[in-house]
């Protein structure tokens, strides 16, 4: 984005690729050998919600920019000019440079976020959530919830999810693998360092609701035995 | 001076996480919190951090001799060192069902179809509290294998195909409120990716007392496969229970062997 990507592209392909991706979709196909329509299913409601979301992340933008402002630049490097003439030597020295400069700004609310997400899952007693998840619509809530404050990453989730199928329908585990690898609480916070805060409220807001009907939608092709 | 300062904080980051993440790598720990296909990915970033250590000593030499431009350095750059102090206090090891996510126990290997074979009777298994005796045998000449693999192997197959069959597992004793009477769980600690989806898996296993053993004592247990139905959530579901056999009490094994990876 801050070399001139729309914001629409930059947000669907931020959000496809932990779920659009070989290793995911085989990990998936693996956990689901009971259930073999839950790996095509991911990736086609992965693939619709990162675009639906991507064009309401454009509008939202406007066409300015979304990123929050920075007071100085983050690092000396000449990367960031166009039609600069650079050795390789310079390239490999501006990649460090880089790398320094990410780690330092990214790592510390990736950090935050890792301390939150733990404490969630240690104090948040799932075993209440899994209790009152029935219902079509009740049972997607608890699963997107649970996606959320478990924050797992994508290529495991798919074998946690595989264990809530007996409680839960396969709706709402489907959105259980389709909102983790867009938004939880580290993503969140990792979010809230690089956007500015009306617009990642907003985004997650429109995340959740889109996920949420992507897998009602869903729930009315798969069955499934609702309270 | 505060530039300098706020540098030469970085440089000790990078040390401090070089140094726990070295430690961690080198002495195998790194499988208590990771799955071992993920460790490669560690080295990497392992060198990447050396990378970046050698190049920020050049660059706060440079700012020293020569006055160069540095760039960077934030005030809560400190929170880098919240890994570090971690792990420092509260490491945790492979002997224990602590420091698990608040998940419920990964219930596998249950069917809905009934088994003929269920276990009516208080059959119990026989505690032996003399020595610890390796987890670990070499040559086992039970009819499974004692490796973690085997263990994975049994939780993914249906209750069918082991109920009935003789078969020795190992793993650290897990009781909830909700078990049985005299029923625990011959467990491990499950790892897919890395720490934050870990789980407990296990069998139940029937003894006559289970006050004589403790939680997370590490067991070896031998005995016959049935079923027992139970309830878990809103349904009832055949689980396969291991029952008159024997228990014996063993020493920890090493993180790789102690930890499933599936």
């Amino acid at each position: 984005m801050k070399k001139g990507m729309p914001t629409g592209p930059a947000i669907a392909f931020m959000l496809a690729t932990p779920i659009i991706n070989p290793i995911v979709l085989f990990s998936t196909y693996n956990a689901f050998t009971t259930l073999p329509i839950m790996m095509p299913l991911r990736a086609a409601c992965g693939f619709i919600g990162a675009v639906v979301i991507g064009a309401l992340a454009s509008r939202y933008a406007k066409g300015k920019s979304v990123l929050k402002e920075e007071k100085a630049p983050a690092c000396a490097c000449s990367m960031h000019q166009s039609g600069v003439k650079r050795g390789k030597w310079e390239t490999v020295k501006a990649v460090i440079a880089h790398t320094n400069a990410e780690l330092q700004s990214v790592g510390m609310y990736l950090i935050f976020g890792a301390v939150i997400a733990a404490t969630m899952q240690m104090a948040v007693p799932t075993g209440v959530l899994m209790s009152i998840g029935n219902g079509r619509v009740l049972s997607i809530v608890v699963m997107i919830v649970l996606a959320f404050v478990l924050s797992l990453c994508s290529e495991a989730d798919a074998f946690v999810a595989n264990t809530f199928i007996l409680q839960f329908s396969s709706a709402s585990v489907l959105a259980f693998l389709i909102v983790g690898p867009m938004i939880d609480i580290k993503n969140t916070m990792m979010m809230l360092g690089s956007f500015n805060k009306r617009f990642t409220v907003r985004l997650i807001i429109t995340i959740l609701l889109v996920c949420f009907a992507l897998a009602l939608i869903a729930s009315f092709f798969l069955g499934g035995n609702y309270a | 001076m505060r530039k300098l300062w706020m540098q030469i904080l970085w440089l000790a980051i990078l040390l401090a996480l070089i140094a726990v993440m070295g430690s961690l790598l080198i002495s195998g720990d790194i499988l208590v919190f990771l799955s071992p296909r993920m460790v490669p990915m560690v080295w990497f970033g392992f060198a990447v951090l050396i990378l970046l250590l050698v190049y920020h000593i050049v660059q706060v030499i440079r700012y020293t001799l020569q006055k160069t431009e540095i760039h960077g350095g934030r005030p809560g750059m400190i929170l880098f060192l919240l890994p570090v102090l971690l792990f420092v206090t509260v490491m945790p090891d492979q002997s224990t069902s602590g420091a698990l996510p608040n998940q419920n126990l990964k219930m596998m290997n249950i069917t809905q179809e009934a088994s003929a074979d269920t276990a009516d009777e208080q059959v119990s298994a026989n505690t032996n509290t003399g020595e610890y005796l390796p987890c670990i045998v070499e040559n086992e000449t039970a009819l499974f294998d004692t490796s973690a693999d085997l263990f994975t192997d049994y939780l993914y197959k249906t209750l069918d195909e082991v109920l009935g069959k003789t078969i020795t597992l190992y793993g650290f004793v897990y009781a909830e409120d909700t078990f049985p009477a005299n029923t625990v769980l011959v467990s491990r600690k499950m790892i897919t990716c890395c720490a934050a989806d870990a789980a407990i898996v296990g069998f139940y296993v029937q003894l006559e007392d289970s006050a004589a053993l403790q939680d997370n004592e590490w067991i070896r247990v031998t005995g016959t496969v049935r079923s027992i139905n139970l309830a878990y959530y809103n349904d009832y579901y055949d689980f396969p229970i291991i029952t008159n056999g024997i228990v014996v009490r063993c020493d920890t094994p090493e993180v790789d062997k102690a930890y499933i990876y599936p």
